[in-house]
């Protein structure tokens, strides 16, 4: 029996119809004139074997009880095997919403993997895809990948080229940033340098230009420093871009004010719970937990992502949402906590402005009112002035 | 009916043989409406066959308009058949045309 006949039967169902030798003649009489077609027919012993399908075996077995023969039949295949199972829908059920799935499921893009990327995050990436309508849980094939590339490409200031390709379910996103030039003005483009704020001057470092000030001396902002204009012994001017560092001894002087009186957020308590699963991009709420909340309330959202074994993260994820409801009450700093927060944002002026400069010397000075604490501090330290300006061609 | 048999029992040609080679027409159109093709050793065709009267890997007995064939041999089986056409498979040693009664 060829193997397509084989898969036939299979799928079909067959049956194997045996009966005596001595109605040998008469069953194949019975095949002829009744148009019954046989795959396979075999004399075992004494009796003769039929493989017939279904359908023809019914038939074949009415005009073999018609005549009175005695005969056996074998039913097999795959609507025989189903019929043993009718009863228990729920398996065939399952079965039929497992292909669906995997069939769908195909269809989607499971996961975006991003390579290419030094100060951009994977995320940020993919936030700049999903804006344009491709995430996960997106339709493959719905749209060019060459066209959602080009549609970031044109409203992306950070990516200079991107290409997206597909490995089965898998998006993989290749990305080249943008590069941007360093100095605002040209390397070769004529500038002095000059005192960016008042001080006295300690020790000069003149790599390119002439310096026109001195040690221990006093300059304001904007004065000159190192000159990028200089006089050969023809008497002949030419500019150059000024280059080096100044240190001076500055001053700085700064201010924290911190209110006492504030408006503090107090949970009342209520919280409301809710656990959603996230599946592609459908959602599907599992349970909630707590009653409507009020209008102002703190939301914290976290998203678990589900993965195997260590294999990188499914299309599966669970986010669990705490709401919590507040109300505001006025509240008071004591002098401690105001002071702690004072300090803090001192440190913080201090770090974004004198990152470079050497402290010499702090004093801080603190006072505390009914409805603030002020906090002064004046430093003084090491720190380099230099400014670079260009030569006006005036 | 008893002059064909007298005919057939003297050796003698019937009025449709005569007719048939008279007029150069096909066997098998007058004469009985049997055609059997026999390729090799291992199968043969039975157009005309009326029915199948003994059965086993041994032997094939067919029933045909005037006469029977028998096909004697081993492993003697029927692979498919259409619109009184047989095919006959296995291994043929004997072919034999039997007169109805014998």
């Amino acid at each position: 029996m060829s193997l397509l006949v084989k898969i036939k039967n299979a799928l079909l169902g067959s049956a194997e119809l045996s009966t005596p030798t001595c109605n040998s003649a008469d069953v194949l009489d019975i095949c002829i004139k009744n148009k019954i077609h046989y795959s396979k027919i075999k004399f075992d012993g004494d009796h003769i074997r039929l493989s017939i399908s279904l359908l023809c075996a019914k038939k074949l077995a009415c005009e073999l009880d018609k005549r009175g023969y005695a005969y056996n039949v074998k039913y097999g295949g795959l609507p025989i095997l189903l019929g043993k199972y009718k009863k228990r829908w729920g398996l065939m059920a399952g079965a039929v919403i497992i292909f669906c799935i995997i069939y769908l499921s195909g269809s989607y893009v499971w996961d975006i993997r991003v390579s290419g990327n030094s100060s951009l995050t994977e995320a940020e990436v993919r936030a700049e895809l999903a804006l344009k309508g491709f995430s996960i849980g997106s339709k493959m094939g719905a749209r060019d990948v060459d066209e959602i590339a080009n549609s970031v490409l044109l409203t992306s200031e950070k990516i200079a080229w991107m290409s997206i390709n597909y490995t089965g379910n898998v998006a993989y996103v290749q990305i080249r940033e943008k590069e941007f030039p360093q100095t605002v003005d040209g390397a070769n483009t004529p500038a002095n340098i000059v005192a960016s704020r008042d001080g006295v001057i300690e020790y000069l470092e003149v790599m390119r230009g002439s310096a026109v000030v001195k040690e221990r001396q006093s300059v304001r902002e904007g004065d000159l420093l190192i000159s990028g204009i200089s006089e050969n012994k023809f008497g002949e001017y030419r500019t150059e871009r000024a280059l080096g560092k100044v240190y001076a001894v500055t001053n700085h002087h700064f201010s924290v004010k911190i209110p006492l009186n504030y408006d503090k957020k107090e949970l009342s308590g209520s919280v409301c719970t809710q656990k959603t699963l996230k599946f592609f991009s459908f959602y599907i709420n599992i349970f909630r937990k707590g009653g409507n909340l009020g209008s102002s309330c703190v939301k914290i959202e976290r998203e678990d992502s589900l993965s195997l074994f260590g294999l990188p993260s499914l299309p599966v994820s669970i986010i669990s949402e705490m709401t919590s409801e507040y109300q505001t009450v006025s509240a008071k700093l004591d002098e401690r906590e105001a002071s702690e927060i004072a300090f803090f944002e001192l440190e913080n002026m201090i770090l974004a402005k004198l990152q470079d400069a050497d402290l010499l010397k702090k004093t801080i000075k603190t006072e505390i009112t009914d409805n603030e604490f002020l906090l002064e501090c004046d430093i003084i330290c090491s720190q380099n002035i230099a400014k670079s300006v260009p030569i006006s061609e005036e | 009916m008893d002059n064909k048999d007298n005919c057939k029992k003297n050796g003698h040609r019937t009025f449709k043989e005569k007719l048939s080679e008279g007029l150069d027409i096909p066997a098998d159109l007058l004469c009985g409406g049997c055609r059997v093709e026999i390729r090799g050793r291992g199968e043969a065709v039975v157009e005309g066959c009326r029915k199948v009267v003994t059965f086993s890997p041994d032997i094939i007995k067919l029933a045909m308009a005037d006469f029977d064939i028998v096909i004697e041999g081993e492993r003697l089986n029927c692979l498919s058949f259409c619109e009184g056409s047989l095919v006959i498979g296995g291994r043929i040693n004997r072919f034999v045309y039997e007169e109805r009664g014998e």
